[in-house]
């Protein structure tokens, strides 16, 4: 006994107070809003508790920043900057999502919320397979629960379902093969996996277990072939959720595989860097063509993702080095669909229709630009910063992925990306056209003047954290 | 400062513009006027201050993305403060055109001024990543402006137009990134400095350089690159057809000669003879494509392929005349383009038709302003004592010391020049009138007129005094020259 607590596993100094402050924010946030809904609060005290929780989870991680790397639990949780820098992505994303959230949900929501943003926020500090599974059901969970919480809405159920059976299944081949890779490495910490990854050829057991973790959290990222459930989720989930899995769920994924990948030493094994080479070339061809064909304006932001994942998942292998470059793409495209999101809810609202799971690409042609100005300008400024056009922030991740992309050598991925960039052209502009070039339609739907300040601020908010988080780089002197 | 505020004051008074969506047409437009005018302030200061002995001195600069080795940085010189200049000029005339018009209102007139916010950044950049942004950057307002405000087929001219430039642009994209991680710099200067050994074309130097190559070849555009032009400038409104002639295509050339020919002297001269050829080609087939054109505003859009093909001759001639003479003929070419189609643009706007066939007989209905055409139509085919003949002049004799059978064959595009302007200002201007004319008054406000009589005296007096402006360029010029005889030993 005497040497389990001299191990150093529960020697806690204030170092580790600090690096912990933002996570235990998060949970005193979940312990405050559990205590709320005991107590029946209205849905505006949840909100603030909310916004309190998750702002002072990002200001404590700012304030932490600069502070080196410490590891808790043995070496299966190390907290960095970076993961400072994700912290404060997912926490802002989380933030913007809410805002998405109808007054009467609010009670569960919030909670589950919280819980799933502790969960996204720790997995990409994960050292260790069991640590990555725990963090990674704890961000998931809450997501069904979110899913199903209003099964009435148009095609909600078989979203709600989808959603579920695709996670289990994604999570019955996360633990598949970690299996596989215990059996071949006899342990499931990074470290010891990646000595046996390095050392000579890697057995064809550890890399058939790398590669169930690679589809299964392709899964999660939707990836190409494996991104059907997007569309739905995108689609037919409430928009909360959708928003929230779209950008706050995607971008702590995507750090959390390149953690494991990089910490596991994954990449460095040739195949399995092609294997992602494959899936975002898949993705991004797909994605971008898919898009081009959708009618309905929320699936066709999903396969935008899809391809938009893929750019990323081109750039993984360059490894630790492309590390804030993929932040800052995530973090941007997030916000920028997130902007999106929020002005289609405006544009509910406007052309009158029941939600925003119904809008097509040909009800825009309802809005008069002259009484909607502000909405379609916001919506065009996140419609061109997805599609990478500068000076919108979306193009500095874009151009700094391609930049590693090219120092490290992989000039075909670079290419590709910015092929896909330009099938991506296409459809945003389609957007545009009956938003302000076609000839205004007879009937006008905007002279209810609905009150769009609710999704408006949205907006601008993401606006202007993505403008932030350019200012944020530019602020940061080495990269990486 | 003044430098920063020559991109930076037409980017907020677009800003501004913006806001004035609820007030009435005629007041926005009278304030977009007073904004140009505050602009002019800055364009003096830059102006008479500009001492001619400099290339490339950054006057004003923002560290903003220092690990990239990027920083905002800006200047001015003599290549392009001239373009800056004229920019200045189309857009304040263009400004005078607007009034009165009761569709061209606030958001027309914000996306026009954040459009030269655009031109005059990318003119003024001296960093790569900062050139890149301003360029692209162009396109957006340029987009709205086409497919917002252009005639029938203008959804599609606004894409072709987007699409093509973008496509080039991305593999300019591409390397900028090659040379920002390759030198980890992108500053104009610097990337000089550094003097980027060469190895043939498959070489480092050569696809860098091919990269930004492209991507002025489809703006200028060199022919076959040229497709999206006639579209873009038949279906946009008079103002956007008037900046794209006038600063946007001319965009172009000056890049070439800021990132091309600078950055790359020695992969300049392996592809001289192959741009020097498309260069002659562009001159002849756009030529017989503008005599076979029905629409005026195509027409007009086939010469300035033809003429624009003229520059990429005088930038590759590598000859002191041939490339003063581009650099000249930009300005001359920009000032008669866009005098023709602003002219046009207000006949248009009274008779709502292109096709030459239905005018006729203008001199007759209103003798000014047939004259106006006129005088432009001369500019443009070169006529000596106006801008066009110098500068085509210059390219020519100085192509003909470097390449005798392109200089030949390229001089038959000015016969045709004058062919098809001539033919089309019998059609138009004299004669029997026209159905349309003989429908519409066409009887001009004070205003348009103040739009149009500016571009006629200067280009009156850049024909008579194109030292004006040779005395501004004439360092840059033969710093560049010394670079093409030399290579990297100057």
């Amino acid at each position: 006994m005497n040497q389990f607590f001299e191990s150093g596993l529960f020697q806690v100094s204030a170092a580790h107070w600090a690096a912990l402050a933002p996570y235990l924010a998060l949970c005193v946030g979940i312990a405050l809003t559990t205590v709320a809904a005991g107590f029946k609060a209205s849905a505006h005290i949840h909100k603030i508790l909310l916004a309190v929780s998750l702002g002072a989870a990002a200001a404590l991680a700012c304030w932490g920043m600069g502070s080196g790397d410490i590891s808790f639990f043995g070496t299966s949780l190390a907290l960095g900057d970076t993961m400072r820098w994700t912290l404060l992505a997912v926490t802002s994303l989380a933030l913007l999502s809410s805002l998405f959230v109808d007054e009467e949900e609010h009670g569960e929501w919030s909670t589950l919320l919280l819980i799933s943003t502790l969960g996204l926020v720790l997995l990409p500090g994960a050292r260790d397979w069991v640590a990555f599974f725990v963090y990674l059901e704890t961000l998931a969970i809450p997501g069904y629960v979110i899913a199903g919480l209003r099964l009435r809405r148009d095609g909600g159920f078989e979203a709600a379902l989808k959603y579920l059976l695709m996670g289990a299944f994604a999570s019955s081949l996360l633990l598949m093969g970690m299996a596989l890779v215990y059996g071949s490495a006899g342990s499931l910490d990074y470290a010891t996996i990646q000595e046996v990854a390095v050392r000579g050829l890697p057995s064809t057991l550890l890399i058939g277990g790398a590669f169930l973790i690679a589809v299964s959290l392709a899964f999660k990222v939707a990836l190409v072939p494996v991104h059907m459930w997007a569309a739905d989720i995108y689609q037919a989930a409430p928009t909360g959720l959708a928003a929230f899995l779209a950008g706050a769920g995607k971008v702590a994924v995507f750090m959390a595989m390149l953690a494991a990948f990089v910490g596991c030493g994954f990449l460095q094994v040739e195949t399995f860097a092609k294997l992602f080479t494959f899936l975002g070339a898949a993705s991004v061809i797909v994605g971008n063509l898919m898009a081009l064909t959708q009618k309905n304006l929320r699936r066709m932001l999903a396969y935008s993702s899809v391809a938009s994942a893929g750019y990323v998942a081109l750039t993984l292998p360059v490894g630790a080095a492309a590390t804030m470059a993929i932040l800052l793409y995530l973090v941007t495209y997030a916000l920028g669909l997130l902007v999106c999101f929020a002005c289609l809810e405006a544009l509910v609202r406007i052309t009158g229709k029941s939600s925003s799971s119904t809008l097509e690409i040909s009800d825009l042609k309802q809005v008069d630009s002259k009484k909607a100005g502000l909405v379609i300008a916001l919506f065009s400024l996140g419609i061109f910063s997805m599609a990478g056009i500068p000076p919108l922030p979306g193009f500095l991740g874009k151009y700094l992925m391609i930049s590693a992309l090219w120092s490290s050598g992989q000039l075909l991925a670079a290419g590709w990306i910015v092929v896909g960039s330009m099938l991506g052209l296409a459809y945003y502009l389609k957007i545009m056209v009956p938003l302000y070039l076609d000839a205004p339609s007879a009937n006008k739907m905007v002279s209810l003047r609905p009150s769009v300040r609710g999704p408006l601020a949205g907006a601008f908010l993401g606006l202007v954290l993505m403008f932030a988080w350019v200012w944020a780089y530019s602020q940061m002197v080495a990269v990486g | 400062m003044t430098t920063l505020m020559l991109m930076l004051w037409p980017l907020l008074s677009g800003l501004f513009l913006f806001c004035l969506i609820k007030v009435p047409t005629r007041t926005v437009q009278w304030v977009n006027i007073a904004l140009h005018l505050v602009w002019g302030v800055f364009m003096w200061q830059s102006w008479a201050g500009f001492a001619p002995d400099q290339l490339g001195t950054v006057s004003w600069s923002w560290e903003w993305f220092p690990s990239l080795g990027s920083s905002l940085a800006l200047g001015v010189d003599g290549l392009n403060l001239p373009l800056i200049v004229l920019n200045f000029i189309l857009s304040l005339l263009l400004a005078f055109y607007s009034l009165g018009k009761e569709k061209l209102g606030a958001s027309y007139l914000a996306l026009f001024s954040i459009l030269n916010a655009g031109s005059v950044g990318s003119l003024l950049a001296l960093d790569a990543l900062a050139f890149y942004v301003f360029w692209e950057f162009m396109l957006i307002p340029m987009y709205f402006l086409i497919g917002k405000w252009g005639s029938k087929n203008r959804v599609y001219a606004a894409l072709k137009f987007f699409a093509f430039t973008m496509a080039g642009s991305l593999l300019m994209l591409l390397a900028i990134i090659a040379l920002g991680t390759e030198y980890n710099t992108l500053s104009w200067n610097a990337l000089r400095d550094a003097q980027i050994p060469y190895n043939g074309l498959g070489g480092f130097q050569g696809l860098v350089f091919l990269g930004f190559l492209v991507a002025f070849a489809v703006k200028i555009p060199v022919w076959p690159l040229h497709t999206w032009l006639p579209d873009a400038h038949t279906e946009a409104p008079t103002g956007a057809s008037v900046i794209l002639a006038g600063v946007l295509l001319k965009l172009g050339v000056y890049g070439i000669a800021r990132w091309c020919l600078a950055l790359f002297p020695m992969a300049s001269q392996d592809v001289a003879i192959p741009m020097m050829v498309l260069g002659a080609i562009g001159v002849v087939v756009g030529s017989f494509a503008a005599w076979k054109q029905t629409d005026i505003k195509r027409m007009i859009a086939y010469s300035s392929v033809a003429h624009l093909a003229f520059m990429v001759l005088g930038l590759f001639a590598f000859q002191e005349e041939a490339l003063q003479g581009a650099m000249f003929q930009n300005l001359a070419h920009g000032l008669s383009t866009g005098a023709l189609f602003l002219i046009f643009g207000i006949i248009y706007d009274r008779t709502h038709t292109r096709e030459i066939s239905q005018y006729g007989g203008l001199a007759s209905r209103n003798g000014l302003l047939a004259s106006a055409f006129v005088f432009s139509a001369m500019a443009s085919i070169g006529l000596p004592g106006l801008p066009g003949f110098v500068g085509e002049f210059l390219i020519l004799s100085g192509t003909f010391f470097s390449n005798k059978t392109i200089a030949l064959v390229s001089l038959s595009g000015v016969l045709l020049g004058s062919i098809y302007m001539l033919s089309m200002l019998r059609k138009v201007v004299f004669g029997p009138v026209g159905p349309t004319l003989e429908a519409h008054e066409i009887r001009l406000q004070w205003n348009e007129w103040v739009a149009i009589v500016p571009l006629l005296v200067l280009m009156l007096v850049l024909g008579l005094q194109p030292q004006f402006i040779f005395e501004k360029s004439k360092f840059a010029v033969e710093w560049i020259l010394a670079l093409m005889t030399s290579g990297w030993g100057v």
